[in-house]
């Protein structure tokens, strides 16, 4: 099974891990204490029962800072600022958006989605401009009458983030129904998870569609089946949707692949391929940063998909569900989070580097990495 | 909702397309009566209306890649209303429901049933 290729990556494996040994987690450190301020610092950051968001330290693997976020948990979906130093939840039940300095727990936003007797939540939609004036939500609305519910259209709102604490939408548009996951490219456009992924202008609320998934023409292939909830893609700058589907399907020789949608969200290019043959269930993907066609995915396995192969590179079981997988900026080190209360720690050849402990469970919860 | 006569009719006709593996697996197997079997399994219970069933064994008919173990996956599913299960509603009617429980790991034997009204 050990071919060139996989020979060519375990050394730049080894080769980079022994980079890592000499600077772990720091970025810039030389150019940093060369300057006099403090270097700048790799941190996990993530929501748990019953409402805290915690900024933790996976060089040392603890607990940096927890910020009581007033109102329930729920969704635990964040975005960071372009800063990383501010992080926005969505939280109390699926509704309110809330920023917290991640420096100092001050709470810097509110957003309360329902107003009167309309109730909005987000499902795990939220995202913010590439240069953090604007923050976005798409809202599934029930309206509350005394004798029945009336489901409204969901729409796309529009928040300033430098609102305060009672902020209200500066515009909305209609928005596609089922979106989940949403991104914003560096150009501005935001990009949704919906049966197909989407492109909106935020300006003008102008809606296409950027890949084809639902609406897919290709003969040959069934419908995919895809899950997007965990708002990831930082490390990569990338909008990534993982999917399952079927070749040939009803066939003599039906095949299941795993494969990807993407999105750059530096170029605006867009991407849909099979990568893997689907052999276990995924429920999150990232990208390795150093090597975009290597997935690692995540549920009660850890796996390393090869796109270029499309082989499934190595997979380990794990000792309990997680739902989110994330990276450190250079790749050495792989994060797992949601599901129960512990973050689990991996580096690239998949050797366990411990756990970190959280005092609640961090159920639907994005797992992000903050530099600062 | 289907009504009683809907029963007898194949899921195609009921204008429902199999989206992934298990489902097309159960479009092929299912006679028309041996849908009413699984009526009890699409009754709305708490906030979720999921038509899910099939989760006893994985898509490739094993276990492993079903939740590991359930309390890791308790609030995970309960949260987001998608699970079918008998938990209760936490989105909106009973947002109390964990509360006391944060690690359901550690926890789950706090998380009692909920009655209507309050009654205990």
């Amino acid at each position: 099974m050990e071919s060139p290729v996989m020979k060519k990556r375990l050394n730049l494996t080894l080769a980079s891990l022994l980079a890592l040994a000499a600077q772990p987690l720091l970025v810039d450190t030389a150019e940093a204490e060369e300057a006099g301020a403090d270097p700048v610092r790799e941190y996990l950051v993530t929501m748990a029962r019953p409402n805290q968001l915690h900024v933790i330290d996976p060089e040392a693997r603890e607990i940096v800072r927890s910020c009581d976020v007033e109102g329930d948990f729920g969704s635990g979906t964040l975005q960071l600022s372009p800063d990383e130093r501010t992080a926005y939840v969505l939280h109390n039940r699926w509704e309110d958006v809330v920023g917290i300095d991640l420096t100092n727990c001050e709470e810097v936003f509110r957003a309360r989605q329902s107003t009167g007797d309309v109730r909005a939540k987000a499902m795990a939609s939220l995202a913010l401009s590439p240069d953090g004036s604007r923050l976005y939500t798409v809202q599934d609305r029930v309206r509350l009458h005394r004798d029945r519910y009336e489901v409204l259209e969901p729409q796309l709102a529009v928040y300033d983030t430098a609102a305060g604490l009672d902020a209200e939408p500066l515009a909305t548009f209609p928005a596609p129904r089922q979106v989940t996951t949403m991104a914003a490219a560096e150009d501005g456009v935001l990009y949704l998870a919906g049966a197909d992924i989407y492109r909106v202008d935020p300006e003008t609320g102008d809606t296409e569609i950027a890949i084809a998934n639902r609406h897919w023409d290709r003969p040959g292939f069934s419908p995919p089946d895809s899950l997007a909830m965990w708002s990831t893609g930082e490390v990569t700058n990338e909008f990534l949707r993982p999917y399952t589907v079927a070749e040939h399907p009803g066939e003599e020789n039906e095949a299941w692949h795993w494969g990807i949608s993407r999105v750059d969200l530096a170029s605006g290019e867009t991407e849909n391929k099979e990568i893997a043959p689907f052999e276990f269930i995924i429920f999150s993907m990232v990208s390795d940063p150093r090597d975009r066609d290597t997935f690692y995915g995540v549920y009660t396995q850890l796996s390393k998909l090869d796109a270029e192969t499309r082989e499934i590179v190595e997979v380990i079981d794990l000792d309990h569900t997680y739902y989110v997988i994330n990276t450190s900026y250079d790749g050495s080190r792989i994060y797992l989070g949601g599901a129960s209360s512990d973050i689990a720690i991996y580096d690239d050849d998949f050797n366990d580097l411990g756990r970190i402990e959280l005092p609640g469970d961090m159920s639907t919860a994005t797992l992000k990495v903050a530099r600062f | 909702m289907s009504n009683h006569s809907d029963n007898n009719k194949t899921m195609t006709q009921l204008g429902l397309a199999p989206l992934n593996r298990k489902a097309r697996e159960m479009e092929r197997a299912a006679t028309p009566e041996a849908l009413e079997e699984v009526q009890a399994m699409q009754t709305i219970a708490g906030c979720t209306s999921s038509f899910d069933p099939g989760w006893e064994v994985d898509p490739f008919g094993g276990v492993a890649s079903l939740c590991q173990p359930m309390e890791a996956d308790l609030y995970g599913c309960a949260d987001p209303c998608w699970w079918p299960a008998q938990v209760p509603d936490t989105m909106n009617t009973y947002p109390d429901w964990g509360q006391g429980a944060d690690r359901a790991e550690d926890d789950w034997r706090k998380l009692d049933s909920v009655y209507p009204g309050g009654e205990q």
